[in-house]
């Protein structure tokens, strides 16, 4: 079959599409919410139940996904024992890390009860990428940290799906930011050797974060203290 | 039965000084601590998670805040560290109680404020476990730890200030409560001191 010259790759497009489809289950996801909130007030009629009938197996998948809290491959166990002490600028790497951020923000998210935000993978490469490109080679590792978190954040790299009627407001804003330093602090934390009870950590620093909503704000664009911040609680975790 | 339970709390590899200021340590150790309760008393709670890891994070900034720099400080601190964890508790009050004992007795403090009961319990096995690792100390606390009048006026104080909490601590450790300024940590020689002084300039 002869190839067409317009086709950038399976891999180039494989993050996007994944991205674009899991904005369309959350939209599912908040239609079916929409309905079932609605029913009491709305006495639905039998069709809004068909409809869930419906919806419900078309969410199914997300809804697994996020029930299931973090779960975490062998090689990905890993990458969060290795944390941020190694990082390179291989496409894999971005890769591994989007990955991985992508599946400690959805578990925060879930701790703070946000779920029905959608998680980019995408944006968290692009964002990886642009705070690769921050450090200095005599950075430690929380600095590093500290210009990944500051990317993540302006990539937007939680929002609601395309197409939702609603804007993100300043407490949205403020749960994704609690949910994108729980990540950066559970991938700062020192481990010997890899955890069984990852979930359990991420859980801790999930927790630790929602306490730092006003010390987030106070240094989120001061990277030297963004970065101490970090570090002097992946310590104590 | 006695409130303390030797043995109970384990910090591993590490000086217990260290690891209490490790959240997964907390966690653990109070809900070990939850456990023996709920044996002991029969007094079943939940523990919010949230709420407790704020509490942690309250004890650990104000512990930082004070802490000395001479180790001729060191054995005082630890009481003073140990109220601070009991005012953090109490005003975060991470526990939920979900049932309390069949036949409550209005006279045992367990019973009258079971999540108080629960804050002190840990508080005082954490500062008797330092205490002993530490400094070779034996603990021994003070009777007015089962007094049902002095936990009236525990529970009454510190509603109103928790921080109160930490001169209710020394009391039932059997040490002496700073009353004035309760979290403003002074070692007891600067205590004594201070003693001698206000004697000396009283008519």
């Amino acid at each position: 079959m002869e190839r067409d010259p317009y086709f950038p790759g399976r891999r180039a497009i494989a993050l996007p599409v994944k991205d674009a489809l899991r904005g369309t289950r959350a939209l599912f996801k908040r239609a079916t919410r929409a309905l079932v909130s609605s029913e009491p007030a709305t006495n639905l009629p039998v069709e809004g139940r068909a409809a869930r009938g419906w919806l419900d197996p078309q969410i199914g998948h997300l809804a697994f996904e996020i029930a299931q809290g973090l779960r975490l491959d062998p090689r990905q166990r890993l990458e969060v024992t290795s944390g941020l002490r190694h990082v390179t600028d291989t496409e894999r790497a971005g890769a591994a890390f989007a990955k991985l951020v992508r599946q400690g923000l959805i578990f925060s998210l879930q701790r703070f009860d946000a779920e029905t935000y959608l998680v980019s993978e995408t944006l968290a490469a692009a964002a990886y990428w642009s705070g690769l490109r921050k450090l200095n080679e005599d950075d430690v590792t929380a600095v590093l940290a500290a210009h990944l978190y500051r990317s993540l954040i302006r990539h937007h790299i939680a929002a609601f799906a395309p197409g939702t009627p609603i804007g993100m407001e300043d407490h949205d804003l403020e749960v994704v930011k609690c949910a994108t330093l729980a990540t950066m602090i559970w991938l700062l934390i020192e481990r010997p050797e890899p955890q069984e009870n990852e979930d359990e950590i991420l859980g801790l620093c999930a927790d630790v974060a929602m306490s730092l909503k006003a010390e987030i704000e106070a240094v989120e664009n001061d990277v030297p203290a963004l970065a101490r911040l970090m570090a002097s609680y992946a310590d104590v975790i | 039965m006695s409130i303390l339970k030797r043995g109970l709390l384990q910090s591993g590899d590490q000086p217990l000084r260290k690891t209490v200021r490790r959240l997964r340590w907390f966690k653990t150790s109070f809900t070990e601590q939850i456990d023996r309760l709920a044996q002991e008393k029969g007094l079943e709670f939940t523990i919010n998670e949230p709420r407790q890891a704020a509490a942690f994070i309250d004890w650990l900034r104000a512990f930082e805040a004070q802490k000395p720099t001479s180790s001729d400080n060191r054995r005082d601190y630890v009481g003073f560290a140990a109220g601070l964890m009991l005012r953090a508790l109490i005003k975060h009050n991470p526990l939920e109680l979900v049932a309390g004992p069949d036949q409550s007795n209005p006279n045992d403090p367990a019973h009258f404020w079971p999540q108080g009961y629960a804050y002190v319990a840990y508080c005082l096995n954490v500062r008797a476990a330092v205490l002993e690792q530490d400094f070779d100390e034996n603990v021994e606390l003070a009777p007015v730890l089962a007094d049902i009048k002095t936990w009236q006026s525990f529970k009454e104080n510190v509603r109103e200030d928790p921080s109160l909490g930490i001169a209710f601590l020394d009391l039932f450790a059997g040490d002496s409560p700073q009353w004035t300024m309760p979290d403003l940590f002074r070692a007891k020689d600067v205590k004594l001191i201070a003693s001698h002084l206000m004697s000396i300039e009283s008519p």
